[in-house]
């Protein structure tokens, strides 16, 4: 590490639980934001400024007027614009240590596996259902560590599935099944700004606590009520069933070695990799 | 989550006092937790069950009994990012 990057860090590296080498370590992962909105958009921010080697933003929607209350790194400007693009401009030019690579195609069956497999971590921030669903999926099938946080009107939720070192813990799909009735997004029954830096900043400190083997963080599903301004805690639980995690999808051969799912990681960078304007 | 109080005629079933999203229910003592989400009115495919800071997982509703004391959270998913 360079002085300037030793005072850049200092407050960092000053706390016992990273010191020099927790920065080190961070500057070496490479992480997935997928959605790059409310959530993602902060949470990019954090990771990057907190020294993350390396970030892929996946995101195929554009910045809207409506975004803007809560996605703080897009302006007026910016309306029309990709979001993935031009949250990876905005980030580079800041943080130009921090290599930052943006996918536009939507995330999905043709290249979650390629794209889950890139990463020391997947961060789920996504606006919807079916996208989380398939997120969740595709990380239980690569063993790659997923935090996925989610917002609504005054009310958000956060846990971090890892497969690989607490597969005890299940997944998103062990507590929300596919066939779960969705009632509330932002779109429909809208969000504070505030609520959804609670949740992002949450998202990212759970991210970074992870990659560093800070604290207890998996395991376990946190619910936050803006109105009444509690936290609540409880233990996630494995569903031996789960068609994702459990005996059946293993039966049924649904998990293929990562390998044999993974496209070319290069493809992916060569396609989606622009220099920063 | 809005929750109605339980439609049960209970003068002649043994019962127990259980609490939902901090709110103390007096429910029939046989009831599983399937049981006490059709007794709520509440649709199974449309909320996630916390019972004493432990999820219990859909494939566990039929089976897992309430008992006296426990203290359950019921909550959709929120989706939004």
């Amino acid at each position: 590490m360079n002085d300037l990057d030793f005072v850049r860090y200092s407050r960092q590296i000053l706390l016992n639980e990273v010191g020099e080498s927790g920065q080190d370590s961070l500057s070496s992962c490479h992480v997935i934001v997928i959605g790059v909105g409310g959530l993602g958009s902060l949470v990019s921010h954090q990771l990057a400024a907190a020294g993350v080697g390396r970030l892929t933003l996946v995101d195929h929607d554009c910045v809207e007027l409506s975004n803007l209350p809560r996605q703080l790194l897009f302006n007026d400007s910016d309306i029309g614009k990709s979001k993935a693009i031009t949250a990876r401009d905005k980030l580079a030019l800041a943080y130009s240590q921090c290599k930052i690579v943006s996918i536009t195609d939507q995330f999905g069956p043709e290249n979650g596996a390629s794209i889950v497999n890139m990463a020391d971590m997947v961060i789920d921030c996504t606006d919807n259902f079916p996208s989380r669903q398939q997120v969740n999926r595709f990380c239980v099938d690569a063993l790659r560590p997923l935090v996925t946080a989610s917002v609504a009107h005054f009310q958000g939720q956060i846990f971090t599935v890892d497969t690989k070192s607490a597969p005890e813990s299940g997944c998103y799909h062990c507590l929300f099944p596919t066939d779960s009735q969705v009632s509330e997004t932002c779109r429909s029954v809208g969000v504070l700004g505030p609520m959804v830096g609670v949740m992002a900043s949450m998202q990212a400190l759970m991210a970074i606590n992870h990659l560093l083997g800070i604290g207890q963080g998996s395991g376990k599903l946190m619910r936050f009520d803006g109105v009444s301004f509690k936290w609540r805690e409880a233990s996630l639980s494995r569903d031996p069933q789960c068609d994702v995690c459990g005996v059946k999808a293993k039966e049924s051969g649904y998990h293929q070695s990562a390998h044999e799912q993974s496209c070319s990681k290069e493809s992916i960078h060569k396609e989606s990799c622009h220099a920063p304007n | 989550m809005h929750l109605t109080k339980a439609p049960l005629d209970l003068k002649h079933v043994s019962t127990i006092t259980v609490s939902i999203n901090d709110q103390p229910y007096i429910i029939a003592e046989t009831l599983s937790i399937e049981g006490l989400l059709l007794a709520q009115n509440i649709a199974i495919n449309s909320v996630a069950v916390v019972c004493n800071s432990q999820v219990v997982t859909k494939g566990q509703w039929k089976e897992q009994r309430c008992i006296e004391g426990d203290s359950f959270e019921i909550f959709a998913v929120v989706a939004g990012g």
